[in-house]
């Protein structure tokens, strides 16, 4: 099960925030806003729920499941 | 500068500093002037590192404590396993040929040269997580 982001595009609904803007905002480094928009770090769901409430949208809307192997 | 790279200049720091020392030691070659020149290593080279790296401590986020807990783990693993290593490689030389011997200076630059291992693997291997990527346990 791959996870996979809209991160970028919140963002940049958002009033077009800086990655730097937007990690201050939640409390978390740049390279951190910069890892989970790359796929190279899934945050923890503390991390997840603090996204989702900024950006005003359910955690789905911003993290999504792709690439389900089948089983079996 | 992110924090790994600022880590990294850290080390970078105290291995050269550990590195001359050492080498001074060396040359000083008396078993007092080393317990002496240890003491100097430490408040040269480790203390104001320590106090950097509690200011530094105070910019880590999850992503980046999970990356220092798995190159801590890593690093310790590496030079524990080389401090084995060298360790009995003396012992056996040095009890089966006595061709080298133990002096308290040899000791202390091994545990030295541990030191700076442990460092500079934790630091690439942050730098590596950063660059590669790394999956959360939760």
């Amino acid at each position: 099960m791959k996870i996979k982001n809209k991160l970028k595009e919140w963002r940049v609904r958002k009033g077009d925030l800086t990655q730097e803007e937007l990690a201050k905002k939640i409390g978390v480094s740049r390279q951190t806003i910069n890892a989970i928009e790359k796929g190279k770090y899934l945050p923890s769901l503390q991390l997840a729920f603090k996204l989702s409430l900024f950006f005003d949208v359910p955690i789905e809307e911003i993290f999504y499941v792709v690439n389900n192997k089948k089983r079996g | 500068m992110c924090y790994h790279e600022r880590i990294w200049r850290s080390n970078l720091y105290i291995t050269g500093c550990s590195i001359l020392l050492t080498l001074l030691l060396l040359a000083l070659r008396t078993p007092s002037n080393v317990v002496l020149s240890s003491f100097g290593i430490l408040g040269f080279a480790v203390f104001p590192l320590l106090f950097y790296r509690k200011k530094l401590k105070e910019e880590r986020d999850e992503m980046i404590r999970e990356i220092e807990r798995r190159a801590k783990t890593l690093s310790l693993r590496v030079t524990f396993i080389f401090l084995f290593l060298v360790l009995w490689f003396i012992f056996i030389l040095h009890s089966n040929a006595e061709v080298v011997k133990i002096s308290s200076l040899l000791l202390v630059t091994i545990l030295w040269l541990t030191l700076l291992l442990l460092l500079v693997i934790q630091s690439v291997v942050g730098l590596y997580y950063l660059k590669k990527g790394i999956k959360s346990e939760n």
